[in-house]
């Protein structure tokens, strides 16, 4: 395992270009930031994250749900309030765009969650303490 | 890059001294309280308790404590819900919307608007609850499957602001708690104790590695894109209140887009309310520059503009309508019992503003705190007059009537304030006032954008 | 039925009362009856009986609801020929006087130091014969006083002072009629208050009588206007100095300056041709007036004056009524004399003004009577006073202050009052409603009071108490008397099931006689000038009648329907006088009255309410807002007491808060009550129905409708009464009614569009098929029932006052505390409908339990509800027969033949409701 530590961001930027371009494949190199730097996703050419399919189905389904719920309690019980048709698709529509969001919210963090293996009882016990610097951990020999 | 001097005094952007102290800065804020933090926070204590105590005694003996009456059927309480719903509203605009439209300027605000949405949701949210007349039965509002299998009622209004101020408590939650996470394994390097563990386990564990901040980025954009629409439609479903209703002064389109501006106008003075004071006390004036303040200002010149434009809308089609129950209610409203009030709002909303246009005052930190000052009462008297005067003077001349708050009403209202207040300075000990990661990314502080 | 069945019937209903008045607040559970008491009793279904309401002195004829053993609701007697099946708001609210918390349960005896103890039967009779026998050792006299007495109770009473040595004063009200009376002794020998045919007259001219408020029979004239209306050749004119319903109520109302009234008719009987067939002697006493002089002096304008004369020329049967406020001052005399005059000549008397038939209220004794008493009692002669139903203390405490003078006083009563704290022994008196009895409210009518539950505690009825009084115990009760009395004829069961019985022997036949061979020989005055300066009348209301009413809270509850002022004392003064003073509503005002040299001058202080329609130089007051102030004029003053003429109003810089619950009197072009341009618009085609983006309404078999004449509502507000008492509306007092906050669900709205003639509404729940409310409850608490019906659905109900916020109507209320009903005031509540706790919304709901009832009851026999089987409260008792009810689905029903009549709107139509409440108005206000 070889760990380099980097105090500005430009070091870090560069060494990283170096590994890669060394061959080290991006599986097995880790970097840890104190925020998120971007140039780290154009070198490795990491896909889009897999975050939004969970975000396009969370919404979907909320907004299917709601709707279908709310057909079904009006037609299961037909009351007439107002003289308005029983399902009022201008009123249903409010509800179900809320249901949208809110299932579609929940459902983004529980896949952020699943995705990053949070909450990670390992690291909350014992972090890896790192400051503000820059890491970059790769455990293969390859290159240097 | 430019080389210019950062809040440490050394040349260049992003060092570790600039990493560290910003740390240090933001962490200070959270340490051992002054004398006057305890004081704020006592009499913020005090306050809400004196308000949950109003609330206790109305509920024991009845709605009838309050000032409302027939016809005025809603009062102060429903003031108070929209008001603290549009001061949530701009939290949401700072941190979200702004965040997509890459205004760099918002990270020194953005953790505190976001902390702000998130308690005044809370405060908005008991509202609807102390404005029934028969609380123990709250539930009956909430979509559950009871004995009788009576749902509710999805084309109320009412039930749509369940729905919509529920999501918006959630998600504001959510994005406000996401947005949290980096900076608490940030924090929990500089505590001891059970504070280090609380810390340690709210950050769940981040490390910072690349997939966690690829998936954390997305999270937050895609976050922020929900916000974004769910600020325009809460506010728009509270204006629905109002507007789905054929009370005449309420009967009206443009309430949405009013009221979505007038949250904002009303929510970005509260944020400028809570800085100024929140800075020169924490010390924070590096972060939270004039340059900031400048470019709030320019929202709450374009929201008043919007309000203002609305204000002009709606008195125009009353009197061009030539429908005299149009008419009657906005001719109570300028010249009725409630005159005083409205031409006072029309001061604090209209004219008051137009001030800013003026670059100076723009970045007189003075001035824009009792700037804000003004415009938090006039917004809150909008709200007011909006419900009280149409409600006043609806179809039927024989049942016209006036309200006037009661004690209780009064009590509750100010115990709301008590209970922001007290979260908000509990919040602004526990939890990392501003958002640490951004700004360690972007290397605010002394920069002028 | 035998006697002895009926009897059987009446001491289990007794028995059954007393265990139900006896409430031990440890048990509340039901205990259903094993075996039910008596055959045709079944627990939970009304039983009726017929009674007579004794609020005022016109005896209507009540049909009482009685559930367990308990009335809760009074209803008008159908088949009874003073009402017709209808009841005023006096009537409907007098049931609550027999659940008031108040009422003596028990003989109560003043002790040394001014607090009353409760004593048992026998020992207050020892009191009071002991003081009896005390006085007549001192050689003084014991007297009786009472208010009007008719029927058997007269002549028991008359037998009670005989045998125990009182003496029978003459009867004292506050409203004696005396000028009516004055009128026909001077020209025919006899004292008498005729009653009047209105329904057999086509022209009707009512100079001052308050025929709808209080003159003589109100319910009896609301039922004769509306027969005499529907044959649609009758005209109705009202002249009157002050604005009265009445004058609201009438084709044209006529204003005229107060004490003008001779002059107008001195005018008529000049110039009418039959008036010619008068005595030449009599004709020349009456002054000679021009129409100009007329003109002047009345006010009235020359186009009236031709419209009065022309109508009266051409009318085949005539009719001029005179009373109110028109014969109470200085020219009520001559005033009643020239009307009197009037109807001899036109030959109304004997057509349309009954002589024979008269109101017994021509036996009560005048002021002159009183002062004689007060002359008596000051030169110390009396030593006992025993007073029954004596109302006018209450009401004028001042001018009976010298009773106060008597040693020992001794009164029946139900309630503590003013009256009851003067006396030394209090006997507590049954409540009508738990007595037997009999009234005779004019000759030839028997009305019979039945009891509808037993008496509460040791209360007894008078006849019960007198007959203890005289020594013999109430071993012969008053019920016995009566059977005696009738022997011949019995308390029969067609009385009994009547409820009134007509009895010719009694009217008063001489009178014909005398009126042809009348005195025609007779000197007459000449009518003093015009009343000058402010004129201040005092007058009787609708609510309180001569104040004795007042003590019912719902009578307080529900507002004056003119001012709509509910709670609290009121002067009503005009616009003009307004404005010369520069008074607002509610500023305190300070009215000096004229009073005989030598007494100290009367001051009044009021708050003014400023009515839009009362002409200039007029103030009224109602007498029961006089509170304890002081009218006194003096004994020898020319003045009259309810009449003060030069009345000097000043501003006193203070203000009240009126409870006044209507907060503008004036609709404006609000699409509430229509005019000329509306009729074109407003008349929306109902019929057909407009374009909506919504699906038809389908209604299941009924779809319910109301529909309200506003040409015949006279506001009178009985509506509203029977609306407090069907559905257990809670009464709230001034407090809340300052707020706004009245519970009422169904309320007279009184607009002064045009100032000479308010216009009244009455709004309650429109039923909208589109209703604003129900799309906006969140939990649905309130939907649109498959009948038409907008239910609110009270243990559903959050509180969230959105539906009140967004009903345009206004109708809904909202129960902001919850109200506690000491015993035994829920006994009062009708079973039928539930109680509503706080955080509750409440609204009409066209008495849904009776429609409730109906359909159970349809259901059982297999058909559906017939048209006129359900009628909700409002429309059973109103007095005109303003409002019907239906089914608008129903083709053949009345309620949907004057639903598609001309003339019929909806208010507010224009907001899409589509309400089920329809009203009718097709007369303009000036014709």
């Amino acid at each position: 395992m070889k760990q380099f530590e980097f105090d500005t961001q430009e070091e870090f930027i560069a060494k990283l270009k170096e590994i890669v371009d060394a061959g080290v494949k991006s599986e097995f190199i880790t970097t840890l930031t104190p925020f998120h730097v971007h140039e780290v996703d154009h070198i490795f050419k990491t896909r889009p994250s897999e975050l939004r399919y969970f975000t396009l189905l969370g919404a979907a389904a909320g907004f299917i749900l709601s709707f279908m719920f709310m057909v079904f309690t009006v037609m299961d019980w037909p009351i007439i309030t107002g003289g308005k048709p029983l399902i009022s698709i201008p009123a249903f529509i409010i509800v179900a765009f809320e249901c949208t969001i809110l299932f579609g919210g929940i459902v983004s963090l529980l896949g952020f969650l699943h995705l990053n293996r949070l909450p990670d009882i390992r690291r909350i016990i014992d972090p890896r303490e790192c400051g503000n610097k820059f890491l970059i951990i790769h455990d293969m020999g390859g290159g240097k | 890059m430019e080389k210019r001097k950062n809040v440490t005094g050394e040349e260049g952007m992003k060092t570790q001294a600039f990493y560290g102290q910003v740390e240090l800065d933001v962490i200070r804020a959270m340490k051992r309280p002054g004398v006057f933090y305890w004081i704020a926070l006592g009499a913020s204590i005090l306050a809400f308790g004196g308000g949950m105590t109003l609330w206790g005694y109305q509920v024991l003996k009845g709605m009838g404590v309050a000032g409302i009456t027939h016809p005025v059927g809603w009062g102060v309480y429903i003031t108070n819900f929209v008001f603290w719903v549009g001061i949530a509203h701009s939290g949401t605009l700072i941190s979200a919307v702004l965040f997509l439209f890459r205004a760099r300027f918002r990270s020194a605000f953005n953790r505190i608007a976001e902390a702000m949405t998130v308690i005044a949701v809370m405060t908005a949210g008991l509202f609807p609850l102390i404005h029934l007349g028969r609380v123990w039965r709250f539930y009956y509002l909430l979509p559950y499957p009871n004995q009788r299998m009576l749902w509710v009622n999805f084309r109320s209004p009412l039930i749509w602001d369940v729905f919509a101020v529920s999501t918006y408590l959630t998600v504001s939650v959510i994005f406000f708690y996401v947005g949290m996470v980096p900076d608490f394994a940030a924090a929990r390097r500089h505590f001891t104790g059970i504070r280090r563990r609380i810390y340690s386990i709210l950050s769940l564990g981040w490390e910072g590695t690349t997939d966690q901040w690829r998936h954390y980025s997305r999270l937050y954009m895609f976050l922020a894109a929900f916000a974004t629409p769910l600020v325009v439609s809460v506010h728009s479903v509270v204006s629905w209140d109002f507007a789905m209703s054929i009370v005449p002064g309420w009967h009206s389109t443009i309430f949405a887009p009013y009221f979505v501006a007038g949250a904002i106008f009303s929510g970005t003075a509260m944020v400028i309310t809570l800085t100024i004071p929140m800075r020169k006390v924490l010390k924070l004036e590096k972060y939270i520059t004039v340059d900031h303040y400048e470019k709030i200002a320019g929202v709450l010149l374009v929201t008043a503009l919007i309000v203002s434009f609305s204000y002009i809308v709606e008195i125009l089609m009353a009197a061009y309508s030539g429908n005299i129950f149009e008419k009657t209610v906005f001719y109570y409203r300028m010249t009725g019992d409630y005159k005083y009030f409205f031409w006072l709002m029309m001061f604090c909303n209209v004219v008051m503003p137009l001030t800013l246009f003026n670059r100076k005052l723009r970045r007189n930190i003075k001035y824009l705190f009792v700037f804000s000052l003004f415009v938090n009462i006039g917004m809150w008297l909008e709200r007011f007059i909006i419900i009280v005067t149409s409600l006043g003077r609806e179809y039927i001349p024989y049942s016209w009537g006036t309200y006037t708050p009661s004690l209780i009403e009064i009590g509750i209202t100010v115990g709301s304030f008590g209970m922001f207040f007290t979260f908000f300075l509990i919040f602004s000990k526990v939890l990392p006032m501003l958002s640490i990661s951004e700004i360690k990314e972007q290397g605010v502080g002394n920069e002028t954008i | 039925m035998r006697r002895r069945d009926f009897f059987k019937m009446m001491s289990i209903a007794s028995g059954a009362a007393l265990t139900a008045c006896k409430i031990d607040n440890a048990d509340r559970r039901l205990l259903p009856y094993l075996v039910p008491p008596e055959d045709g009793i079944i627990p939970g279904t009304p039983r009726y009986i017929t009674g007579t309401c004794l609020e005022c002195t016109a005896s209507c004829g009540l049909r009482v609801k009685i559930r367990d053993d308990r009335p809760v609701k009074l209803e008008g007697n159908e088949n009874h020929p003073i009402n017709k099946g209808k009841l005023c708001m006096r009537g409907q609210a007098s049931l609550s006087r027999l659940y008031n918390p108040e009422r003596f349960t028990a003989p109560m005896l003043k002790q040394k130091d001014g607090s009353f103890k409760a004593i048992g039967w026998e020992e207050a009779v020892k009191v009071f014969r002991r003081a009896m026998d005390d006085v007549k050792g001192k050689g003084l006299r014991n007297v009786f006083l009472s208010g009007l007495t008719t029927g058997t109770l007269d002549g028991f009473i008359d037998g009670f002072c005989g045998e125990t040595g009182l003496d029978r004063l003459k009867e004292v009200e506050v409203m004696d009629y005396g000028p009516i009376k004055g009128a026909s002794r001077r020209l025919f020998n006899r004292s008498l208050l005729p009653t009047y045919g209105i329904d057999r007259a086509d022209v009707l001219i009512t100079v001052g009588a308050d025929l709808l408020e209080t003159f003589l029979s109100p319910v009896e004239w609301h039922a004769q206007i509306g027969e005499a209306r529907s044959k649609n050749s009758f005209k109705w004119f009202h002249i009157e100095p002050n604005l009265s319903l009445t004058g609201a109520a009438s084709d044209l109302r006529i204003p005229c300056k107060p004490g003008s009234e001779p002059y107008l008719l001195a005018f008529l009987l000049k110039n009418i041709s039959l008036c010619s067939g008068l005595p030449a002697g009599i004709l020349q006493q009456i002054p000679g007036v021009t129409k100009k002089e007329v003109c002047e002096s009345t006010g009235i304008g020359g186009e009236n004056i031709e419209k009065l004369v022309e109508s009266l020329e051409k009318s085949q049967r005539p009719l001029v009524i005179s009373g109110g406020p028109s014969i109470m001052g200085r020219n009520g005399d001559i005033t009643a004399i020239y009307t009197l005059l009037l109807q001899w000549s036109l030959g109304m008397i004997g057509r349309t003004v009954d002589m024979q038939h008269g109101f017994s209220a021509d036996r009560v004794g005048t002021m002159d009577d009183l002062y004689g008493l007060k002359a008596a009692i000051e030169k110390n002669t009396v030593g006992l006073v025993l007073f029954s139903r004596f109302h006018g203390y209450d009401t004028l405490p001042h001018l009976f202050s010298f009773l106060e003078k008597v040693s020992f006083k001794v009164v029946l009563s139900q309630v503590p009052s003013g009256l009851t704290r003067q006396c030394d022994l209090v006997l507590p008196l049954a409540h009508p409603l738990e007595s037997w009895g009999d009234t005779e409210p004019r000759r030839g009518l028997r009305c019979l009071i039945q009891p509808a539950a037993s008496p509460l505690g040791e209360a007894k009825s008078e006849g019960d108490i007198l007959s203890a009084l005289s020594g013999k115990g109430f071993s012969v009760s008053y019920r016995d008397y009566m059977i005696e009395v009738f022997k011949s004829g019995g308390i029969d069961e067609e009385w009994v099931s009547k409820g009134f019985k007509i009895d010719d022997t009694t009217a008063d036949n001489g009178a014909a006689k005398e009126i042809l061979n009348w005195e025609k020989e007779i000197k007459l005055e000449l009518p003093g000038g015009v009343y000058k300066g402010e004129t201040l009348y005092i007058i009787p209301s609708i609510r309180g009648f001569d104040g004795r009413s007042m003590d019912i809270p719902l009578l307080r509850e529900i507002p004056d329907p003119l001012s709509s002022i509910s709670y609290g004392r009121w002067l009503t003064i005009s616009q003009q006088l307004a404005q010369r003073l520069k008074l607002e509503m509610g500023d305190i005002v300070e009215v000096e009255m004229a009073v005989e040299p030598g007494l100290e001058k009367a001051l009044l202080r009021l708050p003014a309410y400023i009515n839009p329609g009362l002409p200039g130089g007029v103030a009224t007051l109602y007498m029961d807002c006089l509170g304890d102030m002081d009218l006194s004029v003096g004994e020898n003053a020319a003045f009259s007491m309810f009449c003060r003429e030069g009345a000097v109003l000043r501003k006193t810089g203070e203000r009240e808060r009126l409870a006044m619950l209507s907060a503008s009197q004036i609709t404006g072009k609000r699409h509430i009550l229509p005019d000329e341009e509306e009729n074109a618009v407003n008349r929306h085609n109902h019929k057909k129905g407009h374009s909506t983006l919504y699906p038809e309404h389908e209604h299941k078999g009924y779809r319910w409708g109301l529909v309200i004449d506003l040409d015949a509502c006279t506001g009178c507000s009985a509506c509203a009464a029977a609306c407090y008492i069907e559905n257990n509306v809670p009464i709230v007092g001034l407090k809340e009614h300052l707020k706004g906050r009245e519970m009422s669900w169904l309320r007279i709205e009184g607009y002064y569009n045009d100032p000479l003639k308010p216009e009244f509404i009455p709004v309650m729940c429109q039923q909208c098929d589109n209703a604003p409310c129900e799309t906006v409850c969140p939990v649905f608490a309130t939907y649109h029932n498959p009948e038409g019906l907008n239910a609110q659905v009270y243990n559903r109900c959050v509180g969230t006052r959105y539906c009140a916020n967004n009903c345009p109507y206004k109708v809904r209320r909202f129960n902001w505390f919850d109200r506690s009903h000491s015993l035994p005031l829920f006994s009062a509540f009708n079973p039928d409908i539930s109680v509503r706790p706080r955080g509750v919304m409440e609204k009409c709901m066209f008495c849904i339990q009776r429609i409730r009832a109906a359909r159970d009851k349809a259901g059982d026999e297999n058909r559906s509800i017939m048209d006129g089987e359900v009628i909700t409260a409002c429309a059973q008792t109103c007095p005109a027969n303003a409002i019907t009810f239906g089914n608008l689905l129903d083709v053949n029903s009345r309620v949907y033949a004057l639903a598609m009549s001309k003339g019929a709107y909806r208010v507010l139509e224009l907001l899409g409701t589509e309400p089920a409440v329809y009203y009718i108005k097709r007369k303009k206000n000036a014709e």
